[in-house]
């Protein structure tokens, strides 16, 4: 059996590239699984699914501001496997939440979306879900410290557009970004959230019209 | 690991009683021979080919009343009030119904550094015979109040890891009695006492089982073998069973060479054996139609309800192919597909 323990950055990240293969089986079989659990549903654009950058991985356990800090980043960071699920419209996102949970055994769920009602900005679902066994390998058994959950985010079309650029613009800026952009990309939120909504509306016409 | 925390309660049915009868017992010391049975029991029962069951967790809060009950039996550092271990026990007298047969439930923790194992057992209540030489000559004693280790109606449950917020989330289970016709008796152990579910959901098992009778089809060297299989597939989707495992279903359908390859189809060894719910539904969505592709170039694609029907195989040295049915649609393509 290999531990996790590690003294430095370089350790875990070694320690982290070791288990990449079986991440890799991981997440083909996750995504093979959401597809086929998804199979039939209407409106889902794409089903992707990424293990977690190894620097990004590194970066985040050794996160001066975790509080507390990570004992045993390997197990507890619970992204290391995240998957999205993109949607048309609002009203996707609870179907398709149903319907995964024939497949996944959700332990969190949560809307992400800003604390006040006047501000725009950053919206999706986020699951946290066990890994089930059969993603698994026969050598997972080998490590210990391996991820028992992952990280599968639910969004509609409209609220990737905004997130997807947001957060690469965000990731690559140094410093806060200025007044005048923050209040650019606001201007982009409320547009997407005004699309979701208008779309909603036109569902539910076409489907008055249609019925 | 150290097993450092010993617990063990008679517990009688409670559920749905206007009168709940407390279970008596509490912490017990740890001898060398206990200590051995304990580990004798945690060996025998095998838990790394037992079922793999989650705990049914509040998605809203992250909490589940039996996980938080099972971690403070592992990690608590001082005498809670009521005990924890009492606390599971009352909750397990309470998922019991009249009809269950007093038993022994027992507890025990493992430490080894920040980490934790906690097992449960439930052993039902036994009759057993002493023989006692006395000056009148050797008698037989009947006892009543004892417990068996090695019962099919015995529970167990592992539960392992630290004390973060992914762990203790899944653990394995013994239980003999989860294929049960019978409701009652069949989620008493995993769904109404440990709050848990099976890892491998009712829809993505049914589809494990499905590609594992593909695989298994496939590979099949001979007719004959594509017809067990075939035949196991379709008794498959009338089976009244609401729960199997790969391995369940290989026993009662299927013979080697096939159940040999039906089996290495499982993604990991390790869940050939864990338990899920059938969905019938999930089964035939998943495997309806057979195809035969015959000498001529010719597939022909049909759902098993029309095997033997509309489609009829002849068996013999050269098997042939018969169907019949009016054309209600047909199109052009490249390949066959």
């Amino acid at each position: 059996m290999r531990g996790s323990g590690f003294a430095t950055a370089r350790d875990l990240a070694r320690l982290y590239k070791s288990r990449t293969p079986l991440l890799e089986t991981a997440r083909t079989r996750l995504e093979q699984a959401t597809q086929d659990a998804l199979q039939g549903v209407p409106h889902v654009d794409r089903i992707v699914y990424r293990i977690k950058d190894r620097r990004s991985f590194v970066e985040k356990a050794l996160d001066p501001e975790n509080d507390p800090p990570y004992q045993h980043p390997l197990r507890e960071i619970e992204d290391q496997l995240g998957g999205r699920v993109i949607v048309f419209f609002l009203t996707d996102l609870g179907v398709v939440r149903e319907r995964l949970k024939g497949t996944f055994t959700e332990v969190e769920w949560s809307r992400r979306q800003p604390d006040r009602d006047e501000e725009f900005g950053y919206e999706s679902d986020h699951l946290i879900c066990v890994l089930p066994p059969q993603v698994k390998t026969d050598a997972w058994g080998d490590h210990v410290d391996m991820p028992t959950t992952f990280e599968l985010q639910l969004r509609t079309v409209f609220m990737h557009a905004y997130a997807e650029p947001q957060h690469d613009l965000a990731y690559k800026a140094a410093h806060e970004l200025p007044k005048g952009v923050r209040r650019e990309l606001a201007w982009i939120a409320a547009s997407a959230w005004g699309a979701d909504h208008a779309y909603e509306r036109v569902m539910r016409a076409y489907r008055k019209g249609s019925a | 690991m150290d097993l450092f925390r010993v617990h063990a309660y008679a517990v009688s049915p409670s559920r749905k009683s206007d009168k709940p009868i407390s279970p008596e017992g509490g912490e017990v010391n740890i001898t060398a021979p206990l200590g051995r049975v304990i580990r004798e029991n945690i060996e025998s029962a095998r838990f790394e080919v037992r079922t793999t069951v989650d705990f049914e967790v509040d998605p809203a809060t992250r909490t589940n009343a039996m996980r938080d009950l099972v971690l403070a039996f592992g990690f608590e550092k001082s005498r809670s009030d009521p005990p924890v271990g009492l606390q599971l026990a009352e909750r397990l007298s309470q998922a019991m119904d009249q009809r269950s047969a007093p038993c022994l439930f027992v507890l025990a923790a493992f430490r080894g550094g920040d980490q934790r194992e906690v097992y449960m057992w439930v052993f039902p209540r036994d009759a057993a015979f002493r023989l006692v030489r006395g000056r009148g000559g050797p008698s037989i004693e009947v006892l009543t109040d004892v417990f068996s280790q090695t019962s099919r109606l015995r529970k167990a449950a592992q539960f392992r890891g630290g004390k973060g917020r992914a762990d203790f989330l899944s653990g394995q289970a013994l239980d003999f009695q989860t294929g049960y016709a019978e409701r009652r008796v069949a989620d008493f152990w995993v769904v109404r006492f440990l709050e848990c579910t099976f890892s491998i959901r009712g829809e993505a098992g049914t589809r494990m089982l499905a590609q594992a009778v593909r695989a298994a089809y496939e590979n099949a060297a001979s007719v004959e073998d594509k017809e067990a299989v075939f035949t196991a597939a379709m008794a498959a989707r009338r089976t009244p069973q609401r729960r199997m495992s790969l391995a369940s279903f290989a026993d009662r359908y299927l013979a080697d060479p096939v159940k040999k390859t039906f089996l290495e189809a499982a993604p990991n060894k390790a869940i050939v054996t864990s338990t899920f719910d059938f969905d019938r539904q999930a089964f035939e969505a998943a495997l309806h139609f057979r195809v035969f592709h015959l000498d001529t170039g010719v597939f022909v694609s049909s759902p098993f309800e029309e095997i033997g029907e509309s489609v009829r195989v002849t068996e013999g040295r050269n098997r042939q192919l018969s169907c019949r049915g009016q054309i209600i649609d047909e199109r052009l393509r490249i390949r066959h597909g």
